[in-house]
């Protein structure tokens, strides 16, 4: 991923920003879960789903062009 | 991101405070005094590579880490040439930021001991209040260890600052007269008319002024030990008095027609070279040989800059105790520049040195800027513009003219947030503040 002078690079910029904020809170969560707790499953889900997203964002930023 | 960072550096310990924008921090950071700092690349105001520029510039002892969404080689490169610890990218590497907060407080801990090591290494070669781990010093407190059950006259000799002082209180203290008086007398603080007034008494009538009879430092100072300092200032006809007590004990008040016996260890000190005194005729030749039976040389400073660690955290130890401050260390570029100071006022000018940089500093650490300030050399050349824009922050010179109207509009504007305020209008918060007190409304 590039940073530059593209039109929807603060937006996408931005977005990439908020996703990792859900990816780095999931962290912490993880951080402090005993190793077995049974919510760690779901959370890891979410830091997946997170992970996912920013993967996607530069198809959907060449999708936006 | 501000909270999330937050959480996870408060659980490692830090203590955290986070700032929403470039310059929201760089009006503050001087005050906040960090020892880590992580800022995002990509801020609205001012861009994270020019703090880092203006922090690296200004406390090379603060790390400064920074993070971005989007990380290319070319910026990252950028910011670990301009002096980043390390360039993150998001979502951040919780595991690596942990180690790199490892690394730092590693490092502030490291400076800790060092000083504590050198403290306690002070503690073992201070000698009578002087410290030196020197072997020239070593030998020196040897030799006085060895001299003061002995010597009735000693002539130190060395330059101004080195402690001439301190050794002829340690000759005193490890003599036999320990217990009696040890009187100091400076020279050059008396004006000449009343020198052996001073120093030998007068009797009452001896001349104008004389209302009652008044003894000497050399009768007061009787079984004890009378410290004359800067001896080379003393006029010629009082010297040829001083040979008579030191050669033969007896002491004589102006006026008086009858000598009195007394017993004094006099120990003179000269930041002059005496030998050249004598030659031109400026210091008798016999008073001389008679002073320098025992003599101490007392090496500057600059000769001995072994010393100057353990000094250097003797003096802050006892400074952070006199002021109240948790200084437990000193910054490697600190250590440096008190290393290659010149020292011309040697160790009395280090104290004074350490004094103020304790006075200035505000953190666990005194860092380089301050002891910079504290020599009396200001500010680093080549500070970038923008470091030199927050330098020249707190004066007024180029504040917008504020008047009451203005800021209440500003204030009301902003709901009553002073900070927000103050960006609205262009100024530092502390300007602004300033003006709410001018005007009543804080």
């Amino acid at each position: 991923m590039t940073a530059g002078d593209k039109d929807d690079s603060p937006l996408m910029h931005e977005f990439k920003n908020q996703l990792s904020v859900i990816v780095g809170f999931c962290d912490l969560l993880l951080r402090d879960l005993p190793e077995d707790d049974p919510k760690r499953a779901d959370i890891l889900e979410m830091r997946k789903a997170g992970h996912t997203a920013i993967a996607l964002l530069p198809k959907l930023s060449e999708r936006m062009r | 991101m501000l909270a999330l960072v937050g959480r996870f550096a408060a659980g490692e310990g830090f203590d955290v405070i986070t700032r929403s924008g470039g310059q929201a921090l760089l009006s503050e950071w001087r005050a906040l005094k960090p020892d880590v700092v992580l800022l995002d690349r990509n801020m609205p105001d001012v861009g994270g590579l020019d703090i880092l520029r203006v922090i690296r510039d200004a406390d090379p002892e603060c790390q400064v880490m920074l993070m971005t969404a989007d990380a290319t080689v070319e910026s990252a490169i950028e910011a670990v040439k301009l002096g980043a610890l390390d360039y993150l990218t998001k979502p951040l590497d919780f595991v690596r930021l942990g180690e790199l907060l490892s690394t730092v407080r590693f490092g502030i801990a490291r400076r800790q001991r060092l000083l504590a090591a050198d403290t306690d290494l002070a503690g073992r070669v201070e000698f009578c209040g002087m410290v030196g781990r020197s072997p020239v010093m070593q030998e020196l407190f040897d030799f006085i260890r060895r001299l003061a059950p002995h010597a009735r006259t000693a002539l130190v000799a060395g330059e101004t600052g080195t402690g001439k002082e301190l050794v002829a209180r340690a000759l005193h203290k490890l003599g036999p007269r320990r217990d009696r008086k040890f009187i100091a007398f400076n020279c050059s603080a008396v004006v000449e008319t009343l020198f052996e007034s001073e120093l030998f008494g007068h009797t009452r009538g001896a001349f104008t002024g004389a209302v009652e009879a008044k003894a000497g430092l050399f009768e007061m100072a009787d079984g004890g030990t009378l410290f004359l300092d800067e001896i080379g200032e003393l006029p010629l006809q009082v010297q040829a008095k001083l040979l008579r007590v030191v050669e033969y004990g007896e002491v004589q008040r102006v006026g008086a027609s009858e000598g009195k016996r007394v017993d004094v260890r006099a120990i003179a000190a000269t930041n002059r070279q005496l030998v050249e005194e004598v030659a031109a005729g400026r210091f008798r030749q016999d008073l001389y040989y008679r002073l320098n039976v025992v003599e101490i040389a007392l090496p500057p400073l600059r000769d001995r800059r072994d010393d100057i660690p353990c000094l250097t955290a003797a003096f802050i130890k006892e400074f952070a105790g006199r002021f109240e401050k948790p200084i437990a260390g000193l910054s490697p570029g600190a250590e440096r520049l008190l290393h290659d100071a010149p020292w011309p006022g040697n160790i009395r000018e280090l104290r004074n040195v350490l004094e103020r940089a304790c006075m200035l500093s505000e953190g666990r650490m005194l860092n380089e800027r301050e002891v910079l300030a504290a020599l009396g050399r200001g500010q680093r050349p080549g500070l970038s513009p923008i470091a030199a824009r927050a330098a020249a922050e707190p004066d007024a010179a180029e504040e917008p003219v504020l008047d009451r109207g203005r800021i209440e509009q500003a204030l009301q504007q902003v709901g009553g947030n002073r900070s927000a305020a103050a960006k609205l209008l262009g100024v530092s918060r502390r300007a602004l503040y300033r003006r709410l007190d001018t005007f009543g409304l804080r």
